[in-house]
């Protein structure tokens, strides 16, 4: 049996080597990749993210077991940062969703950011997309916890809740302009603090939506003593129920696939430029230029876009 | 292409003191692994399982309670009986140097006693994963 026929037979050893070549880079795991990309794209993909310490991974959790109860199969994918000094990583988000360990209709892949900056990993596509093929009918996203600008997760996922917290004060304030505007859920976790009320309405301008003026779902979940699940989870519901009209389906696929493309071509070409400077003479000179201010760096970028060897 | 090394520091069984594994955790992050902690009280089903969805290349067991020479094997069996006879399994804890031979044989690689230092077990991951 090939690779790919082994994961879309959901072979959990298969699929989880492979996500590991793929998180180090190996060149050949495109290959069954792309054999797996036509058995891709129909399953619902939840992105979860917030603040550090807002209740992600609880919250997660109790996802799997809802989805669980409906024989739904479920993958995770949760994302924490890699280290910028040892390159290490302690990923510790499936501590919280210990009581699936057991559940072989449950894979759970702990990914570190390794250096990138949008609150995922750069394999977090492909991973999706093995998760995919094996047969998963929700995939949860779980970001790195993350401040303002770390939004890839709204180009991959069909929805996204933002979690918050009260007595997190200000930082509502500071992520206004950031994160809330990518949430299709706002969810104010741990509301059995005091301060729960007033950071759901503080929540409630960033709700409207832009376009239509109609108000996004903003739930108080309570992840400990299991409270606002119900609510959360049809609130989620009826989000993806919304994948049934075409129009809306394909508005999502062209977003998720333009930023996967785009996304590709950039690391591809920031490859590719970065071994020019090492190897091509061209550049060289080039940089020669404008360190002895011959050249400004200005025409130096017009120069080296056209000198740069796309293969 | 260099690979991350990859590892997970378990606990296995009814043993509440993590504080070695989570500073051994902590010493796994510092030297460049990726590490995955299991939390408490994992049977070693779900310690096999998580190794397999991981794609470790070792499993560090830290074990307090005096059940080692149980549930040590017991792992090494699950994760060799679904496949995965390359993750290479070591433990540590309050562990007598009477058990060593008995683990070695049932397929823990290392393991180490009370009072080792850090930069052992480092070192010895670091060339043995």
């Amino acid at each position: 049996m090939s690779i790919a026929d082994k994961i879309k037979s959901g072979d959990i050893l298969t699929m989880s080597r492979l996500i590991r070549d793929i998180d180090d880079g190996m060149p050949e795991a495109e290959i069954t990749l792309q054999k797996l990309f036509k058995h891709s794209g129909d399953s619902k993909i939840l992105g979860i993210t917030g603040l550090p310490g807002a209740g992600k991974s609880t919250l997660t959790s109790l996802l799997i077991s809802y989805y669980r109860k409906q024989n739904k199969r479920v993958g995770v994918v949760a994302v924490d940062p890699t280290s910028p000094f040892s390159g290490g990583a302690i990923l510790g988000d499936r501590i919280r969703m210990q009581e699936h360990n057991a559940d072989s209709d449950v894979f759970i892949k702990s990914v570190a950011t390794r250096g990138s900056f949008g609150g995922l990993s750069k394999s977090v596509v492909d991973i999706v997309r093995i998760m995919e093929a094996a047969g998963k009918d929700i995939i949860i996203i779980e970001t790195v916890g993350v401040g303002q600008d770390e939004i890839d997760v709204v180009r991959l996922a069909g929805q996204v809740l933002v979690v918050t917290a009260p007595g997190l004060g200000d930082d509502i304030q500071a992520i206004k302009a950031g994160i809330l505007e990518i949430a299709d859920i706002f969810v104010v976790n741990k509301c059995d603090l005091v301060g729960a009320e007033k950071a759901a309405s503080e929540l409630k301008d960033a709700a409207e939506d832009n376009i239509t003026g109609d108000l996004k779902p903003i739930v108080m979940t309570d992840s400990i003593h299991i409270k606002g699940i119900d609510e959360l989870t049809e609130s989620i519901d009826i989000g993806f129920d919304k994948f049934n009209n075409d129009n809306i389906k394909n508005e999502y696929l062209d977003r998720r696939y333009r930023y996967e493309i785009e996304y590709k071509v950039r690391d591809k070409l920031t490859e590719t430029i970065r071994e020019s400077f090492e190897n091509d003479p061209v550049f060289k000179d080039i940089l020669k230029a404008v360190r002895d201010k011959k050249m400004d760096p200005y025409t130096a970028v017009t120069k080296i876009m056209k000198n740069v060897k796309l293969t | 292409m260099k690979r991350k090394k990859r590892i997970l520091v378990g606990k296995v069984g009814l043993d509440g003191h993590d504080r070695g594994a989570k500073i051994l955790a902590r010493a796994f992050r510092d030297a460049g692994f990726e590490v995955v902690y299991s939390g408490l009280h994992q049977t070693p089903e779900m310690i096999a399982n998580m190794a397999i969805q991981e794609a470790v290349d070792g499993v560090g067991l830290s074990l307090l309670s005096g059940a080692h020479n149980h549930l040590f094997p017991e792992v090494a069996r699950l994760i060799k009986e679904k496949g995965a006879d390359n993750i290479v399994i070591f433990g540590g804890g309050t562990i007598p140097d009477k058990d060593v031979a008995f683990l070695k044989e049932s397929g823990i690689s290392e393991i180490f006693l009370p009072g080792t230092s850090l930069d052992i077990i480092i070192n010895w991951a670091d060339n043995n994963l």
